[in-house]
C-alpha cells in the first residue's frame, strides 16, 4: 500500500476510530486500526467484536491500493501531532511508514488477516433520516440511560418506528428520557432495537453535516448506521426494555412554563450548596414565586427565587438537581413541568417530542 | 467426656492394685478444693448448670448444686466411701482418663473432716434419696424431696481436724481462693452455666455460652475479654487454642497464665517456659503476659496421674508439646500488628468501629456489629496533627468526590498551608480543645489500664508533644500510598501508618451516624423498582423493620409472591448495587432478629453501609484523594462503639524508631 493523505482527514477518522478501538483487552488485536486503500479512496475499520467502524477518506492519492494494521492509539498519536498538511503512508516490510516533511515513522504493523472481518452497509436500508435529527434524538436520551446496570436492556436507547418518526427512550431507572427524529418517508414496516450506548455516542461524536442522509438498517442482533462513507455497526442489547409508555405520568395537575436558560441557571446555583451525597434540591411553587434550595451540614445553604407564571395549587417536591441540569441542557427555549404531587414523578416537556421522567427525591 | 455417664453408672470398689497404683496424697487442704472436687464431679456428671453456695468463706458451709445425672438410693453409701468410683473401671482407663475425677476418694476424704450430706435424684425418678456423712459415719440412706441432680453440701469443714482449721485464713481470703479454683473448671467448661454466690452476695454469674471469649469476658470483664487474640493450631495429635492478651496487657503476677489440658487446669513448666519465650521482648522482664490456653490431645499422650490434685501431667513427649505451644503463639503475635514487634509503644487507634472485613459473610459481620455495638464503649484518640494541604479538591475524581466531601479551606487556609504553617482556623483551635481532653482520657482509657508499666506514660506524652509541636507535619511529599491499600505519613511524633478503607469507613460511619440521627435519609424514588428474590424470613424482616428502612430511605413493596421490589433508595449511596445491599441488609436483619432493638440494628446498618461505600484495599488513590481523607481523620474522634474493631492507623514514634535503629 502507497498513498497520500490529507492529514486533518485522516485525524478525523482515526478519532472516531479511537473510539471503537479498545484501550486495554486481552486480544491486542483489537487495538488496531486497519487502513485499506482501494482504487480512490482510504478506509479506516476498527472493531471491538461488538461495535464496529468503517470510515471512508476521499481526499487521498493512491499510488499502491493495499491494506496495513497497526495500533489505533500509537496512529492517532502520530497524526494528531504532526503539523503537515499531508502525510504519505506506505507498507514495507511489515512496517508502515508515515511520512511528513520532516518526520518519518516506521510502525511495527500486525497480520492483517487477522484483523475480524467488520460488518458493512449490505441490501436494503430500513429508515432513512437526516443525520442532524438523529444526532439531536440521540442527544436528549442518551445522557439518562443506565451505564453499567444489571437489568441490560437499559444499558442501551430503544429505537423504535412510531409513524414516521423514530421514537428513541433511554432510562436509568431512576429518569426516563423520550425524544424522536424525523423519518424521510414512514417505513414498510416497524422496528424495534435496544441500541447500546457506545455505538450512539460514537455516531454523535462524528464530524458529519446535519443535513447528510443517514441510511439504517436493523437486523435482528444488529444495527448498521452508515452515513456519507461512515458506517457504524453494533450488536443490539437483547433483552425486554421496560414499557415505558406506563411510566410516563398522566394528571399532573400542575403546569407550569418556564425558559429553559433561566430555570437551567436557577437550578445550577441553588444545587452549589447541595450535599455532595445526598444530592438534593428542594422546589416549591406557590403563586408567581419559585423557590430552589438545597441545605447541607457541611456545605450550608442556597436559595434562588424567580418569578414565574404559575397558577396551580402549591407544589413542594424535591429533586436531584444534576437530572435536572441534565434534561435541561438538551430542552428548546422554552420547559413545561407537569406535577401532581411531591412524591410523584415530574414531567418535564419541551419542542414537540422531547418528555423527560424524573423521579423525586424525599428530602428530609 | 461426660455424656458416657449421662446414665446413672455403678459405682464400684477398686481392685487393690488399682489402689496402690493411685498415689496418696492429701486432696482436702482449704475450702477450694472441696469446691474444686464437687464441681469437677458435677462436671462428669453431666451437669449444664452448677451453683456454688459459701457461707463465711466456706468454713461454715460450702454448697454445690447441679443438674447432673444424680446418683440413685442403692449407690449413695458407695458414692462416699473410700476408692469407689464410677468413672474408672481397670488400670487401663487410667491411662486414658477423660473425666475430670477419677480416683474415687473425694467424697469420701471431704466426709472424714465435715458434715457432709449428699442429696440426689437421678432424673427419671420420682424421689430423691439423702444420705449424711459425719466425720466419716456413714448414717443410712433415707428418702427426701429434691430436684433433679445432686446436691452437696458441706458443713463445719475440718470440724475434727483443729490444725486444719486453724490454718483457714480470712473468710475473704478462702472465698479468693475459691474464685480462683472457680476460674480454672469454668473457663475450660463455657457451656455449662455457674453461679457462685458468697454469703449470699452473687459474686460470678456465668451464662453458658459456646464461646470462650465471652466467658473469659464475663469472668473477668468485657474490656479483657474485648482485647484478647485468638489462636488455633491443629498439629501431630494437639490441638492448641487460645486466646491471648496484647502485651499491653500484662500483668504483674503470672497467675493470669491459663493452661487446660482436655478441659482440665494444669500447670506446666516447659508450657510455662513458652509463653515465656514467646513474650520475650515484648513485656517488661518483670511482667507476665495473660494468656488461656487450651490443649486437647489423646489422653494416652499424657498421664495426669502425677499429684493428687492432678495438676500437673506427665507428656509422652514434652518437648514437642513445647515447641507447638511455642511456635503458635509466635506466629500469632508476629501476625499482629506491629506493636508487639516494637517495646516502644506504638500507638494502636482503635478508632473503635469494628470495620468489618469484606470477605466474611454478611452473617458474620452482622454478629460483629452487634456484638461490637453491645460492648460500645469511648476509647479515646490522640490526634495527629496534619498540616493543611494545599490543593484544590474539585479535582477529586467522582467516584471519591461523591464519598468525600471536598474540605472547605478559605484562601488564607491555603495560603498558610503553603508557607507550611498548621492551619489555625478555629476548628483546629476547637479540635484541640477537644484533643485535650482526650490526652487527659487517655490514662482511663481501658486499653492502657496496665497501670505502672513504663510505656503507659510514654504513650500519653506522645500526643501531648503532637500537640504542642507546631512544627515538622507533612513532607512535601506528603502521603505515600503502599500496596494501593496503606496510607504512609509523617506526623509531629513520627510516622503513621493508615488502612485506607479501614479509615474511610470509620469516616463514612460517623458521617452515616450523624445523619441518621437528624432524619431519615434523602432518598431516591425509582421510576422503575429494582425487584429481587427474597426467602419468606427476609420478607417477614421486610415488614417487621420497615421503620428501618424508611430511617435508612429505602423503601421495599411486596412483588409477587418470591419478590420485593426497592421504590426508594437512600442518595448517599448511588455507588451501590441496589439489590445486593437490601438483601445483605435484609439477610442481616434475619439473622439478628429478636433479641436486638431497632437502634442496634440502625448501627448494624451503618456499619454496612460505610463498609459498602468506603473505598476499598487495593483502590489507587490521588495526592488529594489521600489528603482529604486524613483531612477527615478528625471526625472519627468524636464517638465510637467498639472496643476491638480493627485499628484505622499504626502510629512509630521517632523515639521507637530511634530505639530499632540502636540511636538510643
Amino acid at each position: 500500500m502507497k498513498c497520500i493523505c490529507d492529514r486533518s482527514a485522516l485525524q478525523e477518522a482515526l478519532s472516531a476510530a479511537s473510539g471503537v478501538a479498545l484501550a486495554r483487552t486481552p486480544k491486542p488485536i483489537l487495538q488496531c486500526v486497519r487502513l485499506t486503500a482501494d482504487k480512490d479512496s482510504l478506509v479506516l475499520t476498527a472493531y471491538d467484536q461488538e461495535v464496529g467502524l468503517r470510515f471512508r477518506i476521499t481526499q487521498v492519492e493512491i499510488d499502491d491500493p493495499g491494506e496495513a494494521l497497526v495500533s489505533c492509539d500509537r496512529m492517532h498519536s502520530i497524526v494528531r501531532e504532526s503539523n503537515d498538511e499531508t502525510l504519505s503512508l506506505e507498507t514495507k516490510d511489515d512496517h508502515l511508514h508515515i511520512r511528513g516533511k520532516d518526520s518519518h515513522f516506521q510502525v511495527v504493523g500486525q497480520n492483517v488477516r487477522e484483523f475480524p472481518p467488520v460488518p458493512d452497509m449490505e441490501g436494503e436500508a430500513s429508515l432513512k433520516m437526516r443525520v442532524g435529527s438523529f444526532r439531536r434524538g440521540i442527544e436528549k436520551t442518551l445522557f439518562a440511560a443506565a451505564r453499567e446496570s444489571t437489568r441490560y436492556a437499559i444499558n442501551g436507547v430503544l429505537c423504535e418506528v412510531n409513524g414516521k418518526k423514530l421514537q428513541l427512550v433511554s432510562t436509568d431507572g431512576r429518569r426516563l428520557a423520550v425524544a424522536a427524529a424525523e423519518l424521510d418517508e414512514k417505513p414498510s414496516e416497524d422496528f424495534r432495537a435496544i441500541v447500546p450506548t457506545k455505538a450512539l455516542s460514537i455516531f454523535n461524536r462524528l464530524h458529519l453535516d446535519g443535513d447528510e442522509h443517514l441510511s439504517v438498517r436493523i437486523m435482528p442482533n444488529q444495527i448498521i448506521m452508515s452515513a456519507a462513507g461512515v458506517t457504524i455497526s453494533s450488536v443490539l442489547v437483547e433483552g425486554n426494555f421496560p414499557k415505558w409508555e406506563e411510566v410516563v405520568p398522566e394528571g399532573g395537575d400542575k403546569t407550569l412554563e418556564i425558559s429553559t436558560s433561566e430555570f437551567l441557571s436557577a437550578v445550577k446555583r441553588a444545587s452549589l450548596l447541595a450535599n455532595v451525597e445526598s444530592k438534593g434540591i428542594a422546589m416549591e411553587l406557590s403563586g408567581k414565586d419559585m423557590e430552589l434550595r438545597s441545605r447541607s451540614a457541611e456545605q450550608g445553604e442556597a436559595q434562588v427565587k424567580m418569578g414565574v407564571n404559575y397558577s396551580g395549587q402549591p407544589v413542594k417536591i424535591g429533586f436531584n438537581p444534576e437530572f435536572l441540569i441534565d434534561a435541561l441542557k438538551v430542552c428548546d427555549d422554552t420547559t413545561t413541568m407537569v406535577f401532581k404531587d411531591g412524591s410523584k414523578p415530574g414531567l418535564l416537556k419541551s419542542g414537540p417530542d422531547f418528555q423527560y421522567v424524573v423521579m423525586p427525591v424525599n428530602l428530609s | 467426656m461426660s455424656k458416657a455417664y449421662s446414665a446413672s453408672p455403678r459405682i464400684q470398689k477398686l481392685d487393690a492394685i488399682l489402689v496402690n497404683k493411685i498415689a496418696a496424697g492429701e486432696v482436702i487442704e482449704r475450702p477450694a478444693s472441696v469446691v474444686k472436687e464437687l464441681v469437677e464431679n458435677s462436671l462428669d456428671a453431666g451437669a449444664t448448670r452448677i451453683d456454688i453456695a459459701l457461707e463465711v468463706g466456706g468454713s461454715q458451709l460450702i454448697r454445690v448444686t447441679d443438674d447432673g445425672c444424680g446418683i440413685d438410693r442403692d449407690n449413695l453409701s458407695l458414692a462416699v466411701a473410700s476408692h469407689a468410683t464410677s468413672k474408672i473401671l481397670t488400670s487401663d482407663d487410667l491411662f486414658h482418663i477423660a473425666t475430670l475425677g477419677f480416683r474415687g476418694e473425694a467424697l469420701a476424704s471431704i466426709g472424714s473432716v465435715s458434715h457432709l450430706t449428699l442429696r440426689s435424684r437421678p432424673a427419671g425418678q420420682l424421689e430423691a434419696n439423702e444420705i449424711v456423712v459425719e466425720g466419716g459415719a456413714v448414717a443410712a440412706p433415707k428418702p427426701c424431696g429434691a430436684p433433679i441432680g445432686t446436691t452437696i453440701e458441706i458443713r463445719n469443714l475440718f470440724y475434727n481436724v483443729p490444725a486444719r482449721r486453724k490454718f483457714l485464713r480470712q473468710p475473704q481470703t478462702e472465698c479468693g481462693h475459691v474464685t480462683e479454683q472457680l476460674a480454672r473448671i469454668a473457663l475450660a467448661h463455657p457451656h455449662v452455666a455457674f453461679t457462685f454466690t458468697h454469703n449470699d452476695r452473687s459474686l460470678r454469674n456465668l451464662p453458658p455460652t459456646n464461646n470462650r471469649r465471652e466467658r473469659i469476658a464475663d469472668f473477668y470483664g468485657a474490656e479483657l475479654g474485648a482485647c484478647l487474640i485468638e489462636l488455633a493450631r491443629n498439629e501431630r495429635n494437639l490441638r492448641v487454642e487460645g486466646l491471648i492478651a496484647p502485651p499491653s496487657h500484662s500483668r504483674a503476677t503470672g497467675k493470669w497464665q491459663y493452661l487446660f489440658l482436655n478441659g482440665r487446669f494444669i500447670t506446666d513448666r516447659r508450657i510455662g517456659y513458652a509463653v515465656r519465650e514467646a513474650f520475650r521482648g515484648l513485656v517488661e522482664h518483670d511482667r507476665y503476659p495473660v494468656t488461656f490456653l487450651f490443649l486437647t490431645t489423646d489422653p494416652a499422650e499424657f498421664d495426669v496421674n502425677v499429684h493428687p490434685t492432678k495438676i500437673e501431667v506427665r507428656w509422652r513427649d514434652a518437648g514437642l508439646v513445647q515447641s507447638q505451644v511455642l511456635s503458635v503463639l509466635r506466629e500469632t503475635l508476629l501476625a499482629q500488628d506491629l506493636t508487639p514487634r516494637f517495646r516502644t509503644p506504638v500507638h494502636i487507634r482503635d478508632d473503635g468501629m469494628a470495620p468489618s472485613p469484606l470477605d466474611t459473610s454478611a452473617q458474620e459481620r452482622a454478629r460483629h456489629a452487634l456484638a461490637d455495638y453491645l460492648k460500645r464503649v469511648d476509647p479515646t484518640q490522640p490526634r495527629l496533627t496534619f498540616r493543611a494541604p494545599p490543593f484544590p479538591t474539585n479535582r477529586l475524581r467522582p467516584s471519591i468526590a461523591n464519598v468525600l466531601p471536598t474540605p472547605s479551606l478559605t484562601e488564607a487556609d491555603q495560603d498558610d498551608a503553603r508557607n507550611g504553617k498548621p492551619m489555625d482556623s478555629l476548628r483546629d483551635v476547637i479540635e484541640a480543645g477537644a484533643y485535650e481532653s482526650d490526652s487527659v482520657a487517655l490514662s482511663t482509657d481501658g486499653s492502657y489500664e496496665s497501670v505502672g508499666a513504663p510505656q503507659d506514660v510514654a504513650a500519653s506524652q506522645i500526643p501531648n508533644a503532637a500537640l504542642g509541636g507546631v512544627a515538622g507535619a507533612l513532607p512535601p511529599g506528603g502521603v505515600i500510598q503502599i500496596h494501593n491499600t496503606y496510607l504512609v505519613a509523617q506526623t509531629e511524633a513520627g510516622v503513621v501508618i493508615i488502612d485506607q478503607h479501614a479509615l474511610h469507613e470509620r469516616i463514612l460511619y460517623e458521617r452515616f451516624r450523624e445523619r441518621v440521627l437528624q432524619g431519615p435519609l434523602e432518598s431516591q424514588g425509582l421510576l422503575l423498582p429494582e425487584t429481587l428474590e427474597v426467602s419468606p424470613a427476609q420478607r417477614e424482616a421486610a415488614t417487621a423493620h420497615k421503620e428501618l428502612f424508611e430511617r435508612i430511605g429505602i423503601e421495599l413493596s411486596e412483588y409477587g409472591p418470591k419478590s420485593i421490589a426497592v421504590q426508594r433508595f437512600p442518595t448517599l449511596l448511588a455507588s451501590v448495587d441496589m439489590k445486593t445491599f437490601v438483601s445483605d441488609l435484609l439477610e442481616r436483619l434475619v439473622e439478628t432478629d429478636g433479641d436486638t432493638s431497632d437502634e442496634t440494628l440502625i448501627h448494624a446498618t451503618l456499619d454496612m453501609m460505610a463498609c459498602k461505600a468506603a473505598i476499598k484495599a487495593g483502590d489507587p488513590l490521588s495526592q488529594e484523594e489521600m489528603y482529604a481523607l486524613l483531612d477527615q481523620r478528625h471526625l472519627t474522634q468524636r464517638s465510637s462503639n467498639c472496643p476491638h474493631g480493627r485499628p484505622t492507623t499504626l502510629e512509630l514514634t521517632t523515639k521507637d524508631l530511634e530505639k530499632q535503629f540502636k540511636r538510643i
